[in-house]
């Protein structure tokens, strides 16, 4: 500015400069931001604020410096806004060309939009100062009419007065004074408040979107103060309740403070009584922040409509708001809005577990027991918690459960109008008398009643409410001690005592107990005998026997469980339906009591394979029902019978409780008997069955039988059961769809009628088998036995029962050869005997047989050692040996083998078929007698 | 003729100034004789920290004082507050700071009208705020500032008494601060 034209006056000079500086910083700051040179940009304009910022003239235009820097710093943030798209992202605030280290708030718009308003703010109440000032000196008037004829000049930063001189115009400089009150005088046209919301609103937004949420509170709280200071109280209370919660969240109680201050206020303004009452009160339960150093705020600072935080103003408030809900008008407002609380306005809050009322009303409900029986009262400690600074006195107290029927309501002793005692006695509820009902400061109220037990099932304690004035509620959800979440700000300034009288139940303690059902009066008795046995249908006698208890709409619920678990169904389960698929069904339910009525109105009796549900009838006292649960096994399972009785000890529906009474009982499938069977050949009958002498490792190894011939089958079954059983008939049954015909025939054994079987014992029947025809694949048939428990001779039923197991399929061909040898039964010593060896050729083939006899000590025989024969087709060939015995008892007749060159096959006749029995002299048997025995044996 | 002076860390109400002279050191004491007003002027050092705070892991206030006359623990609340989205941004991307792996001192987080704050991040993350109203402080004596406030914290929650988490009341911690703060002036000044 040296070498200025003309001698502007101070205060103008200093105007001139901060515009002339302010066009240069404008061209400059573009240009570096264009290039993106922001770290650059940023320091020059660090650079510019700190040559303009200090010269702010005389106090009285000391606004007209905050207002250039209130617009410094928008252009600057609008000039980063518009070229941030320019600016790359790979510039960081710390590093950078210039040794100047930014933050990151340094490259946000926000953070100049923020500081712009924040300028804005000091303008205008620089502003205000001057005017005041300007309006105590009154030397305004004056110079009204010449004002109008100030403007600005061509010169950038200059003012002058615009003369009219007839034609032309021209322009006298003018003194700072009559600036001045230009300057102010145009100051007061504009309404800084809108910008001022604008901008922080701006920054508000900006910062929210960053991720900043505390500087976007710090905006938005500013924004909300001057959105109260010019009278809009409904967008100021909008704005202050959004950023309460993060100050809530994280104690900052000052800050908090401050911002409920205006909250109440604007409550006020807006005439909302409720949320006057709720912001006052968590005021007044808010905590204090100090060092430990007692402050003593200084009058005069900026603390918002509340005041300072301070203990005092805690109990200040608390006293307005208690008087405001006994129904007083606020005094301290000259204008209030506020109606009275009054019977047409009364006030109900409601505090639950994250509402921050809970400083002001906490309520925690313990049971002392966990569980209870019906009919038995139980003790319940209410404990209450205040942190307002002054004793709370409370009316009353109701309450609530979630059965109705147990809500009751306490009540201070001292002032409790009969009138409306005697109207609750009428409706029914409880009253309990308390000798005090005050709430101290930080000190659980307890209160201990017993609670008779209601229904059975849960019964839970819901809410607490107490009556704070003639109109006003307050609601408290309870909360269990055992769950209980600390109060977020006054979390280590702890209570001074517990909330319940033994410590224990403090931190165990629940709002919950368990009302157990009653117990029964009633006998359930299963009594099965013993295992039961694979294929019998099993009868469990069940009995319901009434002990005091009548029986109405009794239910019996059957379930059958695998006891080693499973399931009780075949792995089979997707296929159609079928009986076989069960391991154990329930097949039914018998021998209940023939009840015509019963049986007509509401018989309830749905059997499935597993489960059954059968009706009881109503019995009265002593009276007693039974049936007989009928299952059978398909297969040995352990099962687990569970049998429940549910019924009604009263007539009438739905008032009375259901009562249960369950019984199980594990049983034991067993298989009754154990089926062996074995086939022999005939004796000293030896077929030559090709199939045996081929050793194919891998051939089935299933039995071959010689067709038509006679074989023997003998079946044995033992009893494996800890019972005696009575087998009534065992057969075989031909397999069904067999084209070959065998007869089976019983040949031996003792008769089947009746025979017992003592456990363990084993029973055998012989059978012959001829199979008709050749196949690969024959089968034989089941074994079918008739069996049932030896019972009781007096038993009323012996049911018997099939148990069939099937016999192995077999092999028949035809044996190419055959071999008998016949020797007479017994030799006598030294007496000759023939031995003969009949050779049979089954096939149509001349068949070439080498024989051999060996040596015995105990015999000798005539006749070749070894020799070779021919058998013709269909024929046979018979090769006799005289054979005399040497020594007398059990002797082994010489060594036979049998060759067939064809087949490459040799025989040797088993020890058994070749052993004979020598009597040393000739016997003399008693025909007569013998044939006595026989007799007497056949019959 | 230059003149070097210097607070006498021995007696705070009284101002040594040497003057260097042929004839030796002449020493003129200013006593200021507990007038507060005298010694304010002469220390511009010890009002340069106008604010420190402890604030815990749950970003609640455990600790804030303000060395100004005025009242405005209002603002310095917000200050603070306002700070923790700069710790908490450091914390989260730290890239952008450069390479501070294991590194307490966070440095600058922001300019404040006229006020500077610093941040120093703890390995239980509590975080220690300096509000200053110098524009030019060392980062070396911001350090050692932290340090020492540190080793201060760690002295009061080593107190059996105390209950972690609880905000610090502690006087001895209060004047043991006030003290750093007052020793940081002079070291700046010496």
């Amino acid at each position: 500015m040296i070498g200025t034209p003309t001698k502007l006056p101070p205060i103008q000079q200093l105007v001139e400069i901060k515009t002339v500086a302010e066009q240069l910083h404008f061209k400059v700051s573009t240009l570096l931001l264009h290039g993106g040179k922001v770290v650059e940009a940023i320091t020059w304009f660090h650079k510019h604020l700190s040559s303009g910022g200090q010269l702010t003239g005389p106090p009285e235009v000391a606004f007209l410096n905050w207002e250039w820097l209130s617009r410094q710093y928008l252009v600057f943030a609008e000039l980063l806004e518009t070229s941030s798209a320019a600016i790359p992202s790979s510039v960081s605030p710390r590093s950078g060309a210039s040794d100047i280290s930014l933050t990151e708030w340094e490259l946000q718009p926000a953070y100049y939009y923020q500081l712009s308003a924040h300028y804005l703010e000091k303008k205008r109440y620089s502003l205000d100062q001057s005017l005041s000032v300007q309006e105590s000196s009154e030397v305004t008037d004056a110079n009204d009419s010449t004002l109008e004829s100030i403007s600005p000049s061509i010169f950038v930063g200059q003012y002058g007065r615009l003369l009219d001189q007839g034609d032309t115009f021209s322009m006298t400089p003018l003194s700072d004074g009559e600036y001045t009150s230009y300057a102010l005088a145009e100051g007061k046209r504009y309404q800084d408040s809108f910008e001022i919301i604008a901008l922080f609103r701006k920054s508000f937004e900006s910062f929210d979107a960053l991720k900043a949420p505390r500087m976007a509170s710090f905006c938005g709280s500013r924004m909300a103060k001057e959105h109260f200071a010019s009278g809009d109280f409904g967008k100021a209370k909008q704005v202050f309740d959004g950023i309460a919660s993060i100050y809530r969240q994280e104690g900052w109680v000052t800050l908090l403070w401050e911002n409920l201050g205006y909250l109440r206020e604007c409550s006020q303004k807006l005439g909302s009584q409720k949320e006057f009452i709720e912001y006052s009160l968590e005021m007044a339960a808010l905590p204090i922040f100090s060092n430990g150093m007692t402050i003593t705020p200084v009058d005069g600072g900026d603390y918002g409509p509340a005041g300072a935080a301070s203990l005092s103003q805690r109990e200040i408030i608390q006293e307005e708001v208690f008087r405001f809900l006994k129904g007083e008008t606020i005094s301290t407002n000259e204008f209030n809005f506020l109606p009275i609380v009054s019977v047409d306005q009364p006030i109900h809050l409601e505090v639950d577990p994250v509402s921050p009322l809970r400083a002001v009303f906490l309520a925690s409900v313990a049971f002392h027991d966990q569980v209870v029986k019906p009919g038995v009262s139980t003790l319940l400690t209410l404990s209450l918690l205040s942190q307002l600074p002054h004793p709370v006195e409370i009316g009353e107290l109701d309450i609530q459960f979630n059965q109705p029927a147990c809500n009751f309501t306490i009540t201070g002793c001292q002032e409790r109008p009969p009138a409306s005692k005697f109207v609750r006695v009428e409706e029914g509820s409880r009253v309990e008398n308390a000798s005090v009902l005050i709430l101290t400061t930080r000190k659980w109220l307890r209160l201990t009643y017993e609670i008779p037990s209601g229904q059975s099932g849960k019964l839970e304690c819901l809410s607490v409410t107490a009556k704070l004035g003639p109109h006003c509620t307050i609601c408290c959800q309870a909360e269990s001690p055992a769950s209980m979440e600390e109060l977020p700000l006054w979390k280590f300034d702890q209570a001074q005592n517990f909330p319940t009288k033994d410590p224990v139940l403090s931190f165990s303690g629940q709002k919950i107990i368990q009302v157990e059902e009653p117990d029964p009066l009633v006998d359930l008795n299963l009594n099965a005998v013993g295992p039961a046995l694979v294929g019998e249908i099993f009868t469990i006698p069940v009995s319901v026997i009434s002990k005091g208890h009548a029986i109405h709409s009794g239910e019996l619920k059957i379930n059958l469980v695998d006891a080693r678990g499973g399931g009780l169904m075949s792995p089979r389960e997707i296929e159609p339906f079928s009986p076989d698929d069960h391991h154990v069904e329930l097949l039914g339910v018998s021998g209940m009591a023939e009840d015509d009525e019963f049986h007509e109105t509401d018989k309830i009796r749905r059997i499935q394979h597993s489960f059954g549900l059968v009706s009881v009838p109503t019995l009265a006292v002593d009276e007693s029902w039974s049936c007989n649960l009928e299952i059978k096994w398909h297969r040995p399972k352990p099962i687990m019978l569970y049998v429940s009785l549910g019924y009604c000890p009263t007539d009438t529906e739905g008032a009375s409780q259901r009562v249960n009474v369950h019984r199980s009982l594990q049983i034991e499938g067993k298989t009754p008997v154990i089926i062996s069977h074995r086939f022999m050949l005939p004796f000293r009958c030896e077929p030559l069955l090709l199939s045996n002498i081929k050793l194919q490792p891998e051939a089935d190894q299933s039995l071959s039988l010689a067709l038509k011939e006679t074989n023997i089958l003998i079946v044995s079954c033992k009893n494996c059961t800890e019972v005696p059983l009575q087998l009534t008939s065992l057969s075989i049954e031909p397999g069904s769809n067999e084209i070959a015909i065998h007869s089976v025939q019983r040949t031996g054994g003792t008769s089947t009628d009746y025979v017992l079987l003592v456990p363990g014992e084993e029973f055998k029947q012989v059978f012959s088998v001829v199979p008709q025809c050749d196949s690969s694949k024959l089968g034989i048939g089941f074994v079918c036995l008739n069996v049932s428990r030896k019972m009781d001779p007096d038993a009323v039923r012996n049911s018997s029962f099939l148990v069939k197991q099937k016999l192995p399929d077999v092999k028949v061909e035809k044996p190419p050869l055959l071999v008998h040898i016949e020797c007479p039964p017994y030799a006598v010593l030294g007496v000759p005997f023939t031995c003969y060896v009949r050779v049979q050729n089954q096939t149509s083939f001349l068949q070439e047989i080498k024989y051999s006899l060996g040596d015995s000590q105990s015999f000798v025989f005539s006749g070749p050692h070894n020799n070779i024969g021919y058998v013709l087709p269909k024929s046979e060939c018979i090769i006799n040996y005289k054979v005399v015995p040497l020594g007398s008892g059990m002797q082994q007749l010489p060594l036979l083998s049998v060759m067939s060159v064809r087949y490459s096959a040799e025989l040797h006749p088993s020890v058994a078929a070749s052993t004979i029995f020598v009597f040393p002299s000739q016997p003399h048997f008693d025909v007569e007698g013998v044939s006595n025995i026989l007799d007497l044996n056949c019959q | 003729m230059g003149g070097l002076f210097g607070p006498d860390s021995r007696s705070p109400d009284a101002l040594k100034i040497r003057v260097p002279s042929e004839a030796g050191e002449i020493f003129v004491v200013f006593d200021c004789g507990g007038v507060e007003g005298g010694a304010r002027r002469w220390r511009p050092a010890a009002t340069m920290i106008v604010c420190v705070a402890v604030v815990g892991q749950q970003n609640n206030p455990l600790y804030l004082q303000s060395f100004t006359e005025a009242d405005d623990a209002l603002k310095f609340h917000h200050i603070v507050h306002c700070s923790l989205d700069v710790v908490e941004e450091r914390v989260n991307n730290p890239k952008k700071s450069g390479p501070t792996l294991n590194e307490t001192f966070l440095g600058l987080l922001y300019p404040a009208e006229n006020y500077k704050v610093y941040g120093y991040l703890t390995n239980t993350k509590v975080k220690f705020i300096l509000v200053t109203t110098d524009l030019d402080v060392r980062d070396a004596d911001a350090r050692n500032f932290f340090r020492r406030f540190h080793a201060a914290y760690v002295d009061a929650v080593s107190n059996p008494f105390h209950v972690p988490g609880k905000k610090i009341t502690s006087k001895t911690f209060a004047e043991r601060v006030t003290n750093i703060v007052k020793s940081f002036g002079s070291t700046m000044a010496g």
